[in-house]
């Protein structure tokens, strides 16, 4: 069977049956309709505009009372604002991505740069749940470890060491490589899931027309 | 600046590229009409960008390609921005009988089933591009091109196949 034959026979139709909709276009091209890209956009801006809301407001409470508060606390926040520091630096990072993102470049090149930002994305969120000792942290204290030792060692310490492990254990696997993992399909919701796994897909078809 | 009457001219000249990949990578009718106007959006955006190096088709193969497998990704993430009774294409209700015919209806059927970039390729290649345009399209060496076509051929004449001895 010749395909291009067969391929070719729909041309002569096509021009026929279709009809540009200028008057849609011009409207379209004039109120700049939201593109997809523009959903990426500001979900990072927004992002970045309360991150840095909250990073602020914890470094004010960190140095108002950093002449009374005990380490554990101080320690809480400052990881606390580390991660958000880092966080934010990823999404200014992935907004100019998708600023200097050019839908005419080749297409594994332009393709690549957007399974990239999955994957980046990915890792924004493990470098969050690399904090998560420290909300468990701020509120222990030396007179708690005085005054009831066996809560103090025996409860809070071994949780703040899970609540570590888990952490590192989220930020070194919250990636695309795992991507068919059960865990990892337990942890996204269905639709940022199908896209990740699409990405991942796609890298992989790259990597094999490399 | 370029005109909006030249944009829209250059395409009118190849409405029939973005009606046939958008066809390929969307499942009915809206997608399809959410993925034009995804794709007429992204070329107006670059169209002052436009290199004059490549030919226009080239440049809007690049981006239609490129914003229909993205887009197939995000489907059903940005809904209709535009009246549902209209369209950017006014396809008249002969389409119906053109989907009628069998064999183009199960070309058109099995390229959707294909992986997106080898999509990309075959699509490429029934619209007779040479393999140096493909290579230059989709960012990858001609004799690549050429040995992901030959299998692209086999998986749809096996398709064809199967399809004929049931």
């Amino acid at each position: 069977m010749d395909l291009i034959s067969l391929w070719k026979s729909q041309d002569a139709k096509l021009d026929k049956i279709i009809e540009l909709n200028q008057a849609l276009i011009k409207q379209n091209i004039n109120n700049q309709v939201k593109s997809s890209l523009a959903s990426l956009k500001s979900v990072r801006k927004l992002g970045i505009v309360i991150g840095v809301l909250w990073s602020l407001a914890l470094a004010i409470l960190l140095l108002w009372s950093w002449s009374y508060s005990n380490w554990f606390f101080k320690s809480s926040l400052i990881i606390q604002i580390a991660s958000y520091v880092i966080a934010i630096s990823m999404y200014i990072y992935h907004l100019t991505l998708i600023y200097e993102f050019d839908n005419s470049e080749v297409i594994t090149l332009a393709q690549a740069k957007l399974s990239k930002l999955v994957n980046s994305n990915l890792k924004t969120i493990g470098i969050l749940w690399l904090a998560l000792p420290a909300y468990s942290m701020w509120f222990m204290s030396d007179t708690w470890m005085n005054a009831h030792p066996a809560s103090f060692w025996f409860i809070q310490t071994p949780l703040v060491i899970v609540q570590a492990a888990i952490g590192i254990w989220l930020y070194k696997n919250f990636d695309m490589k795992n991507v068919e993992k059960k865990w990892f399909k337990w942890f996204m919701s269905k639709g940022e899931f199908a896209k990740i796994a699409n990405a991942q897909d796609l890298l992989n078809q790259l990597k094999a027309i490399e | 600046m370029i005109s909006q009457e030249e944009f829209i001219s250059v395409l009118e000249n190849h409405k029939g590229i973005l009606y046939k990949i958008a066809n390929a990578y969307s499942k009915n009718t809206e997608d399809r009409n959410d993925l034009v106007q995804e794709m007429i959006l992204q070329m107006w955006k670059s169209f002052d960008r436009y290199d004059s190096q490549y030919k226009y088709s080239t440049w809007i193969y690049r981006i239609a390609l490129n914003v229909a497998i993205s887009y197939y990704h995000k489907r059903n993430k940005n809904k209709e921005e535009y009246n549902l009774d209209q369209s950017l294409f006014n396809i008249s209700d002969k389409e119906n009988d053109f989907e009628k015919e069998e064999q183009l209806s199960l070309l058109n059927k099995f390229i959707k089933e294909l992986k997106e970039i080898d999509r990309a390729i075959i699509l490429l290649y029934l619209e007779e591009k040479n393999h140096k345009e493909i290579a230059e399209i989709i960012g990858t060496s001609e004799s690549n091109v050429g040995t992901k076509i030959g299998r692209i051929k086999l998986i749809l004449k096996q398709k064809f196949d199967s399809y004929n001895a049931k």
